[in-house]
């Protein structure tokens, strides 16, 4: 009995142990690895013909996508060129039937409004040329583009002056030309950097230190002598410096004190009459600055003409070119106010409203108080009187015509981000500085979290 | 030393030589039923030896070699056990009679008791009905076990136990589960090896329940783990291999479908469309896969399925004096990610290996004295990926052409961070975290028969000893991360910024463990007096103690202390129970317990409860008239029991901190100083929720278990629910608000089983069914008075689902000028058009009324039939659940209510599901209000995106749990390998569902389906017995 079950209990063994490693072989798939770049690997057959069926869009600009259809392209992008009339596209991908190219910066001349596409394959004796049937329209259309600036791939820039290419901002928060078309930009918390009118270096001016933190906005006189810089340190009474004055002697490199005022937030000259006003955050008050500095505050040097609303608006005024009147941009409660130039007295006269409402921020495009902005910043005057003004936390350009109505001007209504290309089509990232060059018809803008100083082109033939 | 220990060997190898050396028969049998039929497998123990014994064959005989005059114990289940003694035959015949329903038992509070005189609702359930697939016994009781309503909440391994109420959720206090006896011991259920279990039952009604005090208002549940029995060893083994899919995977729109759907949601509110045709041509043709990607997430992440593995042997025998039962088991969960190849070094997927193990062990130390020793416990180890817990946050939130899985440089891209990071990364490049536990219980026991000072008293003391411990590693990184800017620069290149830092693999630790106590001392007493009367007793006293401790959290020091405190109850209960004849029954039980959680002089509890109960099958004239009648019987109870655990310990106990609230300055500046304020105000007299239980119950069986159902209809009161007041003014001028015994919750409903078992020639056929449903409202809710008694708490179900009542869609502006002004947000024809239901003819908040139940079932049913024919096994199972609600609503419900993330269902996108206006679609016909879906918006919709019924969806489904076939192999095939007992078996779980949500498994516990879905499982498997 006793052998028995020492059988029973080997062979009842070898059945688990059967059952158990069975149990344990059963082995699981699953894991996988990510392809990465995993591109189309259609091959171009030399011995056969390139054919192209045809293309879309049939119209567009800088930056316009298109898309060739064909075949036997290959999908090999160094081998692959497409051409309207002497452009090279920049080819992106092909999957062997579909080329898509983007068309690339640089207007080709403007006689050319209709130019064909053509694709050309293969190297040397190889090379194929076929042109796609039918023309391609080429829309002048304005596009954006970026004249200075860079953030590395890790996110990181600098205050860093050099070639134009090379150079890096920081805070690019306001831009003024002088009367040679040079820039000056307003970094806040950094200083003041210059390019020059060939846009071909960036300097440094000066840097901010205690006292003169968080510069403003920048006017010159109308001789482009002198240069105001307002500054608001937060000052708790009427000591801190609210205005700078830099000169032409120095070269805009040194300042001095202006006027002594409290947290102000913008200041610009009078075109004609060169007369200097500014504000304060605290109550909302204009001032009229009598022309004598320190060490005396602005309650004293300075007429206070009326205030615009209440205590802490924030705010610039930024004259038209002919002196007939101000804007008054109201950043922390988003409107704009009209105020007109009485030139008898050379003063502002009391505001009204003109675009926005206050205290109701968003994006709505439309007349007047009907519109809608979100931290309206700088503007720039075009010929006609028209008013583009940064919608800062809007992201983008919005345009007032002198009758207040209101539409979006470029970029992309409450979608940041860093794009070139056609103008509703480019992303800004809070811009803040605005300013136009009228003879050749191109913006610049601070665009401030994208830590660039971006460029509208305008056709050139309007 | 050697030597004597090769003595030592020797002997303890002669010895059982020694044994069979004397004097032995062969004795030959044959054991049949009362008609003759013969019994096969019926268990021969020979008594007072150990490991002796055998089992009859196919033909129902048997052959031992045994001692003449020896007494042979045969043993078979649903049969009388029988003592023979042999005397000097060498054949013996035996005829065993099948048991009557008489002697049937349950297994209650306490001991078990005789089905027949039972008068409290309890549950007992056929361990053998339980099909569990799952690592979690939890998982099988919906739909099997009446008086049980249960979701499972989630399909991931180490998560995927059910949530279950005994006779659904009845307060709206902090503790609405109910107490876990296993052994007799608190301890928990979920992982127990579903092998070990012997007995299961439900305690549900306060006569059940009163024992237990202060702790069993929610009622109880009883397990008791297999014991060994006297005879030859008994080997068990069951090997099975399951592979898990899912119930029902998310579908989601392609990158194409999304792209166009963005652009609808623009035009349609008048915005620009933001996809190009050429943009859509580049994604269709995957030109620029790194800013036009079209990637299924789910695809890539998902395996189609994952597999389970289970083994668990057990063995059991010993001899008359001692019995022992031995088992392990072992469980591996496999999770539904895939893994990444390159990740070799560690496993990021989901997954759970448990590796259980249990011995009972019982002696008889006299002939009246049996100790009991068992040790059990487990070993649990949980892995998933670093950032896992937010792995279906980011699956479903992901759109198909936000980001590729990897940019052609070999950056890594990500739409954002945390629960926003690209979930190939969350599920495989994150590290790994390891969860494991290690739970250790120990129980001595002693039964002491007292007979000798009077017949049929009888001691049993219990101590129990249980510690745990869980321990967390987690090894966490992530890449670093990048995103493109929209568009490529005007050189064609692309523009990169980075999201997120590399962060290296860094390790956090924790741990906790548990200490638990028990000691229990009871006193039986069971005697029938005059064949008539029979009469029980018990008294018990119990007192236990439980200590956490735990690592130092966020918590204050104070918190951290009152933490480390032991949590101690003391109690005493008893029962005494009086059957005439078993016709007329009576029992009463009580439970005086105590808890130190409260103040003294209110620590003590008493809960009575009385049941009555009326066997009408067993009075003389129904048994002459109605023969077939096994039995009928009318059972009442009532009785209350308490409900002790709240979530605030020491609430006698008034806590004071340091508040920083007095501004000593001008308006609009600063100038703080801290004071100190009452955090808790004491609440001197709190005490425990009291639950006041009726309950009516019938019982019938016909024909000896060709039929039988029971029925029970009940009603709970639960009064003195604990909760913070939400009623008092702020002149009372306390800075906290006080918690008092102030809540009223009643539910009621009923539940039932019923099953007809008949063998129709070769076939046995068994058909089951069970029901529960149970309905509650809340009575009294301390909250503000409001004029709109609609907005109350009171009145309404506990978890009353609420909201807007939704009338369709605004068929064109005429329909909006003419219906009463909403005031959420702005809104167009074919936006949800609300009932203004306090008829002040604006639609806001005070609109919001009681729609549809509530999420958690108040129904829970099961079918079920099984056939045994020969060899083979069939058995098919439905569950289904009803009176249950869901509001859907999260990203994927909603389209572009986060913008660019949150993927779209599929079903939201299928023609003729939403609005669409006619100048996109070229239509009129899709401008249906009755769409399922409203007008597509980009960015939210405050009108639309709101809780109303537009979004209840009904969370009814019927699934069939369970498929099996079973094949018996036949006793001859496995004779030759010794083995008793052979099965193969197939078993499917969840294989198919019925539901109207069909979005995702409506009993995942969520509302956006962002949740790791259920399984559904083949399993195939073996069970070998020796």
């Amino acid at each position: 009995m006793k052998k028995d079950f020492k059988k029973i209990k080997r062979q009842a063994l070898t059945i688990l142990c059967c059952a158990i490693s069975a149990f344990f072989v059963a082995c699981d798939s699953g894991s996988t690895t990510v392809d990465i770049g995993k591109g189309h690997d259609a091959t171009h057959n030399p011995s056969q013909p390139v054919t192209v069926v045809s293309f879309e869009p049939e119209s567009g600009g800088v930056g316009a996508q298109i898309l060739v259809s064909g075949s036997n392209f290959g999908s090999d992008t160094s081998a692959i060129k497409v051409m309207m009339d002497d452009v090279y596209l920049n080819v992106i991908q092909s999957n062997g039937k579909i080329i898509y190219a983007i068309i690339p910066a640089g207007q080709p001349s403007p006689s050319n409004e209709a130019g064909v596409i053509s694709v050309h394959i293969g190297k040397g004796s190889d090379l194929k040329e076929v042109r796609a049937p039918g023309l391609f329209k080429y829309d002048i259309t304005p596009f954006v583009s970026t004249l200075a600036g860079y953030i590395d791939e890790k996110g990181n820039t600098s205050v860093k002056d050099g070639p134009i290419n090379e150079a890096q901002f920081e805070e690019p928060h306001w831009l003024t030309f002088d009367q040679h078309k040079n820039l000056y930009i307003l970094e806040e918390g950094r200083g003041m950097r210059f390019i020059d009118k060939d846009r071909s270096e960036v300097t440094t001016k000066f840097r901010t230190s205690s006292g003169i933190d968080r510069v403003r906005t920048i006017s010159f006189t109308n001789d482009y002598s002198k240069m105001y810089i307002t500054n608001d340190d937060g000052d708790e009474n009427w000591n801190g410096i609210g205005t700078i004055e830099l000169s032409e002697e120095s070269d805009f490199t040194f300042w001095k004190r202006a006027i002594n005022s409290r947290q102000c937030n913008g200041g610009d000259v009078h075109p004609q009459d060169n007369s200097y006003f500014f504000g304060s955050y605290e109550q909302g008050q204009v001032f009229k600055w009598d022309g004598r500095s320190n060490p005396i505050s602005a309650k004293e040097n300075s007429k206070e003409l009326f205030k615009i609303q209440d205590r802490s608006w924030e705010f610039n005024i930024q004259f038209h070119p002919s002196g007939d009147f101000a804007y008054i941009v109201v950043i922390n409660k988003h409107y704009i106010l009209k105020s007109y130039y009485n030139s008898e007295r050379q003063e502002l006269e009391l505001p009204v409203l003109f675009a926005g409402y206050p205290d109701q921020a968003g994006h709505r495009d439309g007349v007047a108080t009907a519109a809608r902005f979100n931290q309206p910043y700088q503007g720039t005057f075009d010929k006609e009187g028209n008013f583009y003004v940064c919608d800062r936390d809007n992201h983008c350009i919005r345009k007032v015509t002198p009758q207040g109505i209101v539409s979006t001007f470029a970029g992309r209504p409450q979608n940041h981000g860093y794009t070139d290309g056609t103008l509703r089509d480019a992303q800004f990232d809070r811009p803040n500085g605005i300013v136009y060059d009228t003879d050749n018809n191109e913006f610049f803008i601070a665009d401030r979290q994208n830590r660039r100083i971006r460029k509208i082109s305008m056709p050139k033939n309007n | 030393m050697k030597r004597q220990i090769y003595t030592l060997l020797l002997t303890l190898l002669l010895f059982p030589l020694g044994i069979s050396a004397q004097q032995t028969v062969t004795l030959t049998g044959m054991v049949n039923d009362i008609d003759n039929e013969p019994l096969i497998g019926v268990s021969i123990a020979v008594k007072d030896q150990v490991s002796s014994g055998t089992v009859t064959d196919m033909d129902g005989k048997f052959s031992i070699v045994v001692r003449p005059y020896s007494s042979l114990i045969f043993s078979y289940v649903g049969y009388n056990k029988q003592e023979v003694n042999i005397g000097d035959k060498t054949t013996i015949n035996v005829r065993m009679e099948s048991a009557s329903i008489l002697d049937e038992v349950v297994i209650t509070a306490a001991g078990t008791q005789r089905k027949i005189s039972s008068t409290g609702a309890i549950t007992s359930v056929d361990i053998k009905t339980l099909n569990v697939s799952s690592s979690n016994l939890t998982n099988a009781l919906v739909g099997n076990v009446a008086g049980i309503i249960a979701v499972q909440g989630s399909g991931e391994p180490g998560s995927n136990n059910s949530e279950f109420w005994i006779r659904g959720i009845s307060t709206f206090g902090a503790n609405q589960s109910a107490l876990v006896l296993v052994d007799g011991f608190e301890r928990n259920f979920n992982e127990i090896n579903v092998e070990d279990i012997a007995e299961f039952s439900i305690l549900k009604d306060a006569s059940a329940t009163a024992i237990y005090g202060s702790k069993g208002a929610n009622g109880v549940v009883l397990i008791t783990t297999k014991r060994g029995n006297a005879g030859k060893i008994n080997i068990n083994a069951k090997v099975e291999y399951g592979y898990n899919a899912r119930t029902r995977t998310p579908e989601f729109v392609d990158g194409i479908g999304y792209a166009n759907m963005v652009n609808e949601a623009l035009v349609t509110r008048n915005r620009e469309p933001l996809y190009s045709p050429q943009e859509i041509d580049i994604i269709r043709y995957q030109l620029d896969p790194d800013l036009y990607p079209n990637v299924d997430w789910m695809d890539l992440l998902l395996r189609e399925g994952a597999s389970t593995r289970r083994a668990s042997l057990n063995f059991d025998g010993g001899g008359t004096t001692a019995r022992y039962f031995v088992s392990g088991s072992y469980v591996d969960e496999g999770g539904m990610y895939k893994t990444d190849k390159m990740m070799s070094d560690y496993n990021t997927n989901s997954n759970l290996q448990r590796w259980n193990y249990r011995t009972n062990f019982d002696m008889d130390l006299t002939k009246t004295t049996l100790i009991s020793v068992g040790v059990s416990g487990h070993l649990q180890k949980h892995n998933k990926a670093g950032l896992g817990h937010d792995i279906w946050h980011s699956l479903v939130g992901q759109t198909p052409v936000d980001i590729p899985v990897m940019y052609s440089n070999g950056r890594t891209p990500s739409s954002g961070i945390g629960s926003r990071t690209n979930p190939w990364v969350l599920a495989t490049q994150t590290g790994f975290v390891e969860n494991w536990e290690n739970i250790a219980q120990i129980n001595v026991s002693i039964k002491q028969d007292l007979k000798f000072i009077a017949e049929g008293l009888r001691f049993e003391g219990r101590l129990g000893l249980d510690s745990k411990n869980t321990n967390y590693i987690g090894r966490t990184k992530w890449p670093e991360q990048y995103n493109v800017e929209r568009r490529r620069d005007l050189e064609g290149n692309l523009v990169m910024k980075r999201i997120a830092t590399e962060r290296f693999l860094e390790q956090q630790t924790g741990s906790s463990g548990e200490r638990f106590y028990n000691m229990e001392l009871e006193m039986h007493y069971n005697r029938v007096f005059a064949e008539k009367h029979r009469f029980g007793a018990l008294l018990k006293s119990f007192q236990n103690e439980k200590t956490e401790v735990i690592e130092k959290g966020d918590e204050s020091e104070l918190q951290f202390l009152i933490r480390g405190m032991p949590r101690r109850n003391l109690g005493m209960s008893g029962r005494s129970t009086y059957g005439y004849m078993d016709r007329y029954l009576l029992e009463f039980n009580f439970g005086y317990t105590g808890s130190e959680n409260f103040k003294k002089g209110h620590q003590f509890g008493f809960f009575p409860a009385v049941s009555v109960g009326w066997n009408i099958a067993e009075e003389g004239f129904v048994k002459k008239s109605l023969p077939w009648l096994s039995m009928a019987k009318v059972r009442y109870s009532y009785g209350e029991v308490g409900n002790e655990r709240i979530d605030t310990r020491f609430p006698y106990l008034t806590q004071i901190n340091e508040r920083g609230d007095y501004n000593f300055a001008d308006i609009g500046q600063d100038y703080i100083i801290n004071g100190l304020h009452l955090a808790t105000v004491a609440a001197n007299s709190l005490t425990w929720e009291v639950a006041k239980k009726h309950n009516l119950g019938f019982d019938i069986n016909v024909k000896n278990g060709l039929f039988t159902a029971t029925v029970d209809l009940f009603k709970d009161t639960r009064e003195d629910i604990y909760m913070q007041r939400k009623n008092l003014p702020g002149m009372v001028g306390i800075t906290s608000q006080p918690w008092a015994n102030v809540g009223k919750m009643e539910s009621q409903g009923f539940d039932g089983s019923l099953a007809f078992s008949k063998k129709i020639s070769d076939v046995q056929l068994t058909f089951r069914g069970n029901i529960t449903y149970a309905k509650n409202e809340v009575i009294e809710f301390d909250e503000e008075t409001s004029a709109l008694p609609y907005r109350m708490t009171q009145g309404y179900r506990h978890r009353q689902v609420k909201g807007l009542v939704a009338l369709g869609l605004f068929e064109d502006y005429d329909d909006i000028r003419n219906s009463p002004k909403q005031t959420f947000g702005n809104y167009m024809p074919g936006d949800i058009k609300y009932k203004d239901v306090n008829g002040d003819g604006v639609i806001n908040d005070l609109d919001i009324v009681a729609i549809g139940a509530t999420e958690v079932p108040s129904l829970v049913y099961g079918l079920g039939l099984s056939l045994v024919w020969t060899g083979f096994d069939f058995n098919i199972h439905f569950q289904g659940a009803g009176k249950s609600s869901k509001m859907i609503n999260g990203s994927s419900v909603y389209p572009f209510v986060d913008g660019s993330w949150g993927n779209i269902f599929t079903e939201v996108a299928a023609d003729g599901n939403r609005w669409i206006s006619k100048e996109i679609s070229g239509d009129p016909a899709t401008e249906n209000p009755n769409a399922k879906y409203p007008r597509l918006s980009m960015g939210g919709n405050d009108n639309n995106y709101r809780g109303s019924t537009f979004w209840l969806r009904d969370g009814k489904y019927i699934r069939l749990k369970t498929l099996e076939f079973g094949y018996t192999i036949p006793k001859r095939i496995l004779a030759k390998a010794h083995a008793s007992g052979a099965r193969v078996f197939f078993v499917g779980n969840n294989l198919a569902l019925w539901d109207s949500l069909k979005l995702w498994d409506p009993e995942l516990d969520t509302s956006n389906g962002q949740k790791y879905p259920l399984n559904k499982s083949l399993t195939f498997g073996l069970t070998l017995n020796f």
